[in-house]
C-alpha cells in the first residue's frame, strides 16, 4: 500500500510539472484578499485572559456534551469580559474573539497530546474507546448489528432481495448494476441538532460509498449466494468516525442476515497530530469529532484480518511522511484486530440459515432457447406460475431462474412448473396430456405446455376403434406415451402403450404392424394435417429485448 | 461581412504512466476567472473557476464549492428520465465531485473566505478512460492559471495491480474493474494530501 502511494506521488510529477509552466505562461497575477480572522493583538488578548482555563476544563471534562457546554460557557464569558461596560458593545468583533477562542483551545488540545499522551476524553493515543456490540435488535428486519464505539452508535440494518431488485445505474460510470447497496444517514438528532430533512447529502454519500466499497469485496458472488442485499446504516448517536462504526455495524447485519460473507470487515479512523516546527507527531487511533477538527488527518481504514478493503485520507498539513504513513497503518491494523476480536465475541460466523422473514431464493438453469415459451406471448405463462406459487420469479438472458418464495411449498411446486414448461417432450415416457383437437385419423393431446402430439386412431385403445371421438373427446385428460419424435420435431404417441402396459419397444413395434397392415393411414397419411404443434407456442414477449433482466 | 473571432488555444502535454493528458485553455469559458479541457484518450472534462472578488462575511469556514456535473451527451445517450434531463447529481457524480474537493481544499490560504466554485463537466467519454482522474487535474490547472489563490498545483494519480500483483499506473478502467486494487492519490510536488481506496484485503508492506 505504501509502495503504491508512493508510486502515485511520483507518477503524477509531470502533471504537476505541466501546470507550473502554465501559470508561468498563462497565469494570472493572483488577486489580492482581505484575510478573514482575528489580527495577533486579538489573539494574544484572549491567550492571556485564558490563561490555562482551557486546559483545565479539558483535563476536567470526558463526555463530548459536558465539555460543549463547559466551552460554551467559557467562551461566553470571554465575550463578555471582552465587552465594554459602559457601551455594552464588544471590543473586537464577535467572530475574531470566536476564532482566537478557537485557536487557543486547539493548541491546548494538540499539545495535551503531543507532551503528555493524553486526549480530551484521557484516552491514550493508541486507545480505543469502549465497544458495545448486539445482533438481532430488529425483530423483523433480515438482519441488525449495533455497534456503538463511545459516544458513536450506528444501527444497521440488512434486507435481502431478489436479484432484478439490484440498483439499475443510469450515469456516466461503467458499472451498470449493483448487487451489494449500501445507505447511511445521518439524522440531525445523532448530533441533538434541529435540522430539516432534505434527503441524503453529499457527505452521506461519500460515508456510504466507503462503508460500501469496505464491505463489497466481502460478499459472496451471485452464483454462491443469488440475492440483492441492501444495508442501511443509521447514524444514532455521533461523536467522530461514524463511517468506520458503519462498517462495523454493517458486517454485524451482514452475519446476522445470514450473508455468508468471508470475513467480518472493521474499520477504524486514525488522526495525527503534528508539531510542524519540532517535527514531533502522535498517532491517533480512534478519533473522535474534536481530534478530527483540530487535528491534522483524517485517515479512516477499514479492512479485515487479513488486509486493508477501504482506505480514504484527508490531509490537511503539508508533507505527510511515509513513515508516518506507515505507522499509522501499522497502528490502525492493531485497532483494527481488537475490534474484530470484539465483533466475532458477539457472532462469531454468519448465521447459517437466512432470516424466515426473508424471500427463499431457489435458482435452476433452464436452456436459453426455452426463455420465450416459460414467459410466454406478453408473459402469460411466468405470470400464472406466479400467482399459482405465490413467487416471484425472475429469468436471466443465460437462462438463470430465480425463484423468489417465502414459503418451501410455493417454491416448489414453481420450480416444478418452470421445469415443465422447459421440458422437452422423452421418446419412452409417459404423460398426462389433455386431449385439444380430435380427427378423423387420431386426437391430438398437449403432452407439456405447448407441447402437442398426435395419437393415432391405431393407438387410441386396447380395442379397435371405429371412430376417435367413440374413445376421446376434446378437453378429457388421458395417459399417453411417446413412442416417436421425427427429425421435425413432431411427436408420435400412443394410448395403447400405456393401456397394454408395454415397453417402448413394444409399442414402437405394434405401431410399425399397424402401418405394415398396408392401412391407407399410413405413416405419411395422418401427419399431413399437422401442421408441427409440437413447437412452442408464443414466443418471447414483445418490447424486452434490451432490457438486461426480465422480471416480473 | 463578419470578421473571424481571433481564438487563441494553449495545449500543453505531459505523461501520466503510459498515457498522454493534455490540457488546454484560452479557448473555452473566457469569463470565467479561469478554464481549461484536459483530455486522456477520448475522455475530455472542462474544469472552470470563479471566485468572488470580497469575501464572505460572518462564516468561519472557506465557501468552496466543487460540482461535477454529469452529462450523458459525453456517450451520447438521452437521459431516460421524464424531461430527459439529468436532474439530480448521480452517487457517482457527488463521489467524483467529493473527490475533487477533497483533492483542492486544503491548498488555499488560511483566512480567504472568498466564495469559489469549481464546475467540472465532461465534454466526452470513451468509458475506458476514468473522468475522476483528469477531473482532478483539470480542476486544479483552472485554479493553477487563474488569479484565485491557490498553493497547487495538484496532480493525481491512480494505481492498480495485474494479475500477478504488479503495481500499473494510471490504468484503463477495464484494467482497474474488478482488480485486488484501486488506489486514487492527490498530491502535490512535495506530498500527497488525499488517497482514496478500495481494495481487497491487501496489506500496508
Amino acid at each position: 500500500m505504501v509502495e503504491a502511494i508512493t508510486l502515485a506521488h511520483e507518477a503524477m510529477q509531470p502533471i504537476i510539472e505541466l501546470q507550473r509552466r502554465m501559470r508561468e505562461e498563462l497565469g494570472q497575477p493572483k488577486m489580492s484578499y482581505p484575510v478573514s480572522g482575528p489580527d495577533e493583538t486579538v489573539e494574544a488578548e484572549v491567550r492571556a485572559w485564558l490563561g490555562t482555563k482551557v486546559e483545565e476544563l479539558i483535563a476536567q471534562t470526558t463526555s463530548k456534551e459536558e465539555r460543549n457546554e463547559a466551552l460554551a460557557a467559557l467562551s461566553q464569558a470571554l465575550q463578555e469580559a471582552f465587552t465594554d461596560p459602559e457601551t455594552g458593545a464588544p471590543r473586537y468583533p464577535v467572530q475574531d474573539l470566536a476564532e482566537a477562542f478557537q485557536t487557543v483551545l486547539k493548541e491546548a488540545v494538540r499539545r495535551r497530546i503531543l507532551e503528555q499522551d493524553e486526549r480530551p476524553d484521557g484516552r491514550h493515543p493508541n486507545e480505543i474507546r469502549p465497544l458495545y456490540i448486539e445482533v438481532g435488535l430488529s425483530p423483523r428486519a433480515h438482519g441488525s448489528g449495533l455497534f456503538q464505539r463511545g459516544e458513536t452508535q450506528v444501527l444497521s440494518i440488512a434486507t435481502l432481495g431478489t436479484v432484478g431488485e439490484e440498483q439499475m445505474l443510469d450515469d456516466l460510470g461503467v458499472m451498470e448494476r449493483k448487487r451489494y447497496m449500501h445507505h447511511y444517514n445521518f439524522p440531525p438528532f445523532s448530533t441533538g441538532e434541529v435540522r430539516p430533512l432534505r434527503g441524503p447529502r453529499r457527505r452521506e454519500i461519500g460515508h456510504g460509498a466507503l462503508a460500501e466499497n469496505a464491505l463489497r469485496p466481502m460478499i459472496p458472488p451471485e452464483e454462491e449466494f443469488p440475492y440483492a442485499i441492501r444495508v442501511v446504516s443509521e447514524v444514532l448517536s455521533s461523536n467522530g468516525s461514524t463511517s468506520m462504526a458503519s462498517v462495523c455495524a454493517s458486517s454485524m447485519a451482514l452475519m446476522d442476515a445470514g450473508v455468508p460473507i468471508r470475513a467480518p470487515v472493521a474499520g477504524i479512523a486514525m488522526g495525527l497530530i503534528v508539531d510542524e516546527e519540532s517535527g514531533r507527531y502522535k498517532v491517533l487511533t480512534d478519533i473522535q469529532g474534536i481530534e478530527d477538527a483540530l487535528g491534522d488527518m483524517d485517515f479512516k481504514v477499514a479492512g479485515t484480518d487479513q488486509g486493508i478493503t477501504a482506505l480514504q485520507m484527508d490531509i490537511k498539513i503539508k508533507g505527510l511522511s511515509m513513515a508516518i504513513l506507515r505507522e499509522a497503518l501499522d497502528q490502525a491494523r492493531a485497532a483494527r484486530l481488537e475490534i474484530l476480536e470484539a465483533m466475532q465475541a458477539v457472532l462469531p460466523a454468519p448465521r447459517p440459515e437466512i432470516s424466515p422473514y426473508a424471500p427463499r431464493i431457489y435458482t435452476l438453469q433452464i436452456p436459453v432457447d426455452k426463455i420465450g415459451k416459460l414467459i410466454g406471448p406478453g408473459g402469460k405463462h411466468i405470470r400464472a406460475i406466479q400467482q399459482e406459487t405465490n413467487t416471484k420469479i425472475e429469468i436471466t438472458p443465460e437462462g438463470m431462474v430465480y425463484i423468489a418464495a417465502t414459503d418451501e411449498a410455493g417454491a416448489q411446486r414453481a420450480r416444478e412448473l418452470v421445469q415443465l414448461y422447459t421440458e422437452d417432450a422423452q421418446v419412452g415416457k409417459i404423460y398426462t396430456g389433455r386431449v385439444v383437437r380430435v380427427t378423423d385419423f387420431g386426437a391430438f393431446v398437449e403432452i407439456l405446455p405447448g407441447v402437442d402430439g398426435m395419437v393415432h386412431i391405431s393407438q387410441l385403445s386396447d380395442r379397435r376403434v371405429p371412430r376417435v371421438e367413440d374413445v376421446v373427446q376434446v378437453g378429457d385428460e388421458i395417459m399417453v406415451m411417446v413412442t416417436d419424435i421425427d427429425p421435425e420435431g413432431r411427436i408420435r404417441l400412443s394410448r395403447q402403450a400405456v393401456l397394454e402396459g408395454w415397453t417402448l419397444e413394444e409399442a414402437r413395434e405394434a405401431d410399425r404392424k399397424g402401418k405394415g397392415r398396408g392401412s391407407d393411414r399410413g405413416r405419411n397419411g395422418p401427419r399431413g394435417g399437422d401442421r408441427g404443434r409440437s413447437t412452442p407456442r408464443g414466443g418471447r414477449p414483445k418490447g424486452n429485448g434490451g432490457r438486461r433482466r426480465r422480471s416480473r | 461581412m463578419s470578421t473571424q473571432y481571433s481564438v487563441v488555444s494553449h495545449r500543453y502535454a505531459a505523461p501520466l504512466g503510459d498515457r498522454e493528458v493534455i490540457v488546454e485553455a484560452g479557448k473555452l469559458a473566457m469569463q470565467a476567472n479561469a478554464a481549461v479541457t484536459v483530455r486522456m484518450g477520448d475522455s475530455m472534462v472542462l474544469a472552470t473557476a470563479v471566485a468572488t472578488y470580497q469575501p464572505r462575511e460572518g462564516i468561519s469556514f472557506f465557501p468552496l464549492t466543487v460540482d461535477f456535473e454529469e452529462r450523458l451527451y459525453a456517450v451520447g445517450r438521452i437521459p431516460g428520465s421524464f424531461f430527459r434531463r439529468e436532474g439530480r447529481p448521480s452517487e457517482t457524480a457527488i463521489l467524483y465531485s467529493r473527490l475533487v474537493d477533497r483533492s483542492l481544499r486544503p491548498l488555499f490560504p488560511k483566512g480567504f473566505r472568498n466564495d469559489v466554485q469549481v464546475i467540472v463537466t465532461p465534454l466526452s467519454f470513451d468509458e475506458v478512460h476514468p473522468l475522476d482522474t483528469i477531473a482532478v487535474i483539470a480542476a486544479s490547472a483552472a485554479l493553477t492559471i487563474s488569479d484565485i489563490p491557490f498553493h497547487g498545483p495538484v496532480g493525481h494519480a491512480r494505481i492498480t495491480v495485474d494479475e500477478v500483483g504488479r503495481l500499473i499506473v494510471n490504468p484503463t478502467i477495464p484494467e482497474y474493474e474488478n482488480r485486488r486494487l484501486d488506489l486514487r492519490v492527490s498530491g502535490t510536488a512535495d506530498a500527497i494530501h488525499m488517497v482514496e481506496c478500495a481494495a481487497g484485503e491487501i496489506e500496508r508492506r
